[in-house]
């Protein structure tokens, strides 16, 4: 191989408490294909995303061919040769994919469209991925997510590009799909173009890249040539010494269970007899063979009143919308769900929250805060059905519930009328989780409940959390963060492509083992897991 | 690297100075403009603050003032209507015509507040039940009533008089207008309602997000409906006001009210994108309207520049708030 094309020193980036990138060095070669590894946070993004960018390092250097190397924009990288496939792309949906391929570098006669020969390229373009020429008249959104994510790698491809950047480009793509992905790879290197595949895919790893660098909490912990499964899992997770430390309290005892139930038994009056009695066997929560087209397939899943059932996947395994249909947000094509012994139907977040069913939205920003409003608005938004007569809100009882909650919390505010805005971001999740628990739920569904938390907060809500579940709440605990499931979930299950892939308990719960589960690399791991079959894609 | 955390973290705190200036300016910019403008034509006109004068400024804003307190609501939820100033024109036709027939004014009352509550609800059944977005589906509505206005006036101007004496502009209580107090009792009405009800705190609660609202189980279709019925109860009220105060009804009546209403919303400091804002401050968004338009008359400038003055204003509130949630998401994203 050529010399260095792309060359990265000591870059770190923060996003206010998270350190997305710690002193990461990296380079790239000629003609050099690299796969960048690692669990979900560990920064591969945002590296990448700074190579294209998008964002801009706090500190470090960045060199394309030996000269430095700072774009401000996406567009200023792509005008340098750097071309990026995101894994949620952005495309305009209304155009055709012919406009869609040369949007912002269309060929032209004094301001006229040329599109005559835009079409002559775009059909060779096409071509290279084995495309049909008839795509170029279709508008993009009516083309299938495979084909807009192969349309998208035509367009970058189509750039002078000397550094190709994906993001997960295989997991829509079918085989035949992915290896003319590859051949196109191929092409590019072999006329000295290097590329950068982010994946997740272990069965494809030799066929993709010639270098695996793996990172994690943001720094680089390690690379090789060989595409070795136990040693890539090994490094991604790398928390062997913590792990047995971590693992080791929070793996309930089986003999503690039926203690924890009667305590929920004798705590929840509100129980009728006939589910009060089952309550040892029966869970909260009943899931069996959902089924969700294209997004999650045959789903099983018991969430036991006083646990936590750990949800393990990575992005795009389906996590967030098994926990969506739960609710009635999403649909659900087939399968059926118990809830607290009796056939259950979604229907809807505010149907679901009246029988006792909450969640803890992803995304705290869009979907939890309302920006405007003071912290104890926020607090006692969905228990305000509880706090009034006949319409007119009793601020007495509303004030003596938020700061009830405040105080349990530990919510750190100056006071119940201080704007969300002015709280950490630990601190307005912690008042959502109040928001929550302040409509005395059965059930809890928190679906990431500490991204992008500062550590010390972390700490806090885990503990929230353990003392919720003691008190008897039944809690589904949506997560990609492995350290959390660790030291919280009673019970893991690994989501992989929209399919449960194995079901850990207590001392089964490894880093090593919960990695494999999501990563669909179950093969090699059957004999010390129990799992369930993991039918071939 | 603590070199670049330290320059990372200052711009965010000029931001965060900047920012609370910019809320202080958009709380006190129109008390301020307010207090100018009332100096300004005292100065003059020597006819300005007299007390006949500012009765005179109530009677004549009174039925503004009805719409702009309904269409609050409207604004806090992000949304907007612009088929107020006909919908009034439209009643005010009935109104005047029940009142010509000899037709009891209780009856007449009832049915300008009944067609209001029909209008709300086809406003509201667009934008809600059709999800069409509120400024084109009033858009839209608007045409609709101006070319009804039309139709029915049929080229025939109908003298209107007060279908109660109470519900005139001469009709007093003490030294003040009857209508002052009907304002003032559907102001604190309302103000009630958005900062002591949960129905009021779901309105904000949507303003603000929506996503979030609905995950917490606010029935946002009907507190949206809601609205939409409130302010058309009140363009009925209004529109029994309005043609009382101006006597005839035309083909063209009604038609500034809209534009008026929703400039006291605005420069009275509620967001038009959602999520904050009160009646009270439309309120003094109100009286500022209110005394401009007053004001520049008598003090001779002609009523030309009516418009200009106030769309200057708009846009200096508007542009003010802008500014607000420009810095406050640069902020935001930053954290």
């Amino acid at each position: 191989m050529n010399g260095t094309l792309l060359r990265a020193d000591n870059v770190s980036k923060r996003f206010g408490a998270t350190q997305a990138l710690a002193e990461v060095s990296f380079s790239l070669a000629a003609g050099e294909r690299v796969a960048i590894m690692g669990e979900n946070g560990a920064g591969k993004s945002t590296l990448m995303k700074v190579f294209a960018g998008v964002h801009s390092a706090d500190s470090g250097s960045v060199t394309l061919d030996g000269t430095p190397f700072e774009p401000k924009t996406p567009y200023e990288a792509i005008l340098s040769g750097i071309s990026t496939v995101y894994q949620e792309p952005a495309f305009f949906s209304h155009l055709s994919v012919l406009e869609n391929l040369f949007m912002g570098r269309q060929r032209h006669q004094l301001g006229w469209l040329d599109t005559a020969e835009m079409r002559r390229e775009g059909e060779a373009l096409l071509d290279r991925l084995a495309l049909p020429a008839r795509l170029l008249r279709r508008p993009m959104g009516e083309l299938s997510l495979a084909e807009q994510q192969l349309v998208l790698i035509a367009r970058a491809v189509a750039a002078d590009v000397k550094v190709l950047i994906l993001d997960e480009p295989t997991s829509i793509l079918t085989d035949t799909e992915s290896e003319r992905l590859f051949a196109v790879v191929d092409e590019l290197t072999s006329r000295g173009a290097g590329v950068c595949f982010i994946t997740h895919r272990f069965d494809e790893l030799e066929r993709m890249a010639d270098r695996f660098v793996v990172l994690r909490d943001g720094r680089l912990v390690g690379e090789t040539a060989t595409a070795d499964r136990d040693t890539l899992l090994a490094m991604m997770g790398g928390r062997a010494g913590r792990t047995a430390g971590a693992g080791g309290t929070s793996a309930v005892p089986v003999a503690d269970a039926s203690d924890a139930d009667t305590r929920v038994a004798e705590a929840s009056d509100t129980v009728s007899t006939s589910t009060a009695g089952a309550q040892d066997d029966e869970p909260v929560l009943r899931i069996r063979s959902a089924t969700l087209a294209g997004t999650f397939e045959d789903i099983d899943l018991d969430v036991p009143a006083a646990r936590i059932t750990g949800l393990y996947g990575l992005v795009g395994a389906g996590r967030t919308e098994l926990a969506l249909s739960v609710l009635g947000e999403l649909g659900l094509d087939h399968g059926n769900i118990q809830y607290l012994g009796r056939p259950y139907r979604p229907a809807g977040a505010r149907a679901a929250l009246a029988q006792g069913i909450a969640y803890l939205p992803e995304d705290r920003k869009t979907q939890g805060l309302l920006h405007h409003m003071t912290v104890g608005e926020n607090l006692s938004l969905a228990a305000l059905p509880k706090l009034t007569n006949l319409g007119v809100l009793r601020r007495g009882l509303e004030r003596s519930l938020v700061d009830r909650w405040i105080d349990r919390m530990r919510v750190k505010t100056s006071g119940t009328g201080a704007a969300i805005t002015s709280l950490s971001g630990g601190n307005q999740q912690k008042v959502l989780l109040a928001r929550l628990m302040a409509t005395e739920p059965r059930l809890l569904i928190l679906d990431e409940p500490t991204r992008g938390i500062d550590v010390a907060t972390k700490a806090e809500i885990h503990r929230d959390v353990r003392v919720l579940a003691e008190q008897g709440i039944a809690i589904l605990l949506i997560s990609s963060e492995m350290s959390e499931l660790l030291t919280l979930a009673d019970t893991v299950h690994t989501l992989h492509e929209g399919q449960v892939t194995s079901t850990l308990r207590g001392a089964q719960i490894t880093e090593a083992a919960v990695l494999r589960g999501a990563t669909g690399t179950l093969a090699d791991a059957a004999s010390a897991t129990p799992t369930r079959t993991e039918t071939p894609s | 690297m603590s070199a670049a955390t330290v320059a990372g973290a200052d711009p965010i705190i000029r931001d965060a100075r900047l920012l609370s200036i910019l809320r202080w300016a958009q709380q006190l910019l129109m008390p301020v403009l307010l207090v100018v403008e009332i100096v300004l034509f005292t100065i003059l006109s020597p006819h300005f603050m007299t007390s006949q004068n500012w009765v005179n400024i109530a009677t004549n804003s009174a039925d503004l003032a009805l719409i702009a307190a309904g269409l609050t609501l409207i604004v806090i939820m992000a949304g907007i209507d612009v088929s107020t100033g006909f919908a009034v024109g439209l009643i005010g036709w009935f109104v005047a015509t029940g009142m010509a027939q000899g037709r009891p004014p209780i009856l007449v009352l009832t049915v300008a507040l009944v067609i209001g509550i029909v209008i709300g609800l086809f406003n509201g059944a667009l934008t809600v039940g059709l999800s069409i977005p509120s400024i084109v589906a009033t858009l839209g509505t608007s045409a609709i009533f101006q070319t009804l206005l039309f139709a029915l006036w049929n080229s025939t101007d109908v003298f209107a008089r007060p279908v109660f004496p109470w519900l005139s502009g001469q009709a007093r209580i003490g030294a003040l207008p009857a209508v002052v107090f009907l304002v003032v009792v559907v102001y604190a009405a309302l103000h009630l309602l958005l900062s002591r009800t949960t129905y009021g705190r779901s309105v904000y609660a949507i303003g603000s997000n929506v996503e979030a609202a609905a995950l917490a189980g606010i029935k946002i279709a009907r507190v949206r409906m809601i609205a939409y019925v409130i302010l058309g109860a009140l363009v009925g009220l209004a529109a029994c006001l309005y043609s009382a105060r101006i006597g005839v009804v035309q083909a063209s009546s009604g038609s500034d009210l809209t534009m008026l209403a929703i400039a006291s919303v605005v420069v009275g400091g509620t967001s038009v994108l959602g999520g904050e804002g009160s009646v009270l401050r439309t309120l003094g968004g109100l009286i500022f309207i209110a005394v401009l338009r007053n004001g520049v008359v008598l003090a001779g400038v002609p009523s030309l520049w009516n418009g200009v003055m106030i769309g200057l204003v708009i846009l200096l509130a508007v542009s003010i708030n802008g500014l607000v949630v420009r810095i406050s998401r640069r902020q935001r994203r930053s954290l």
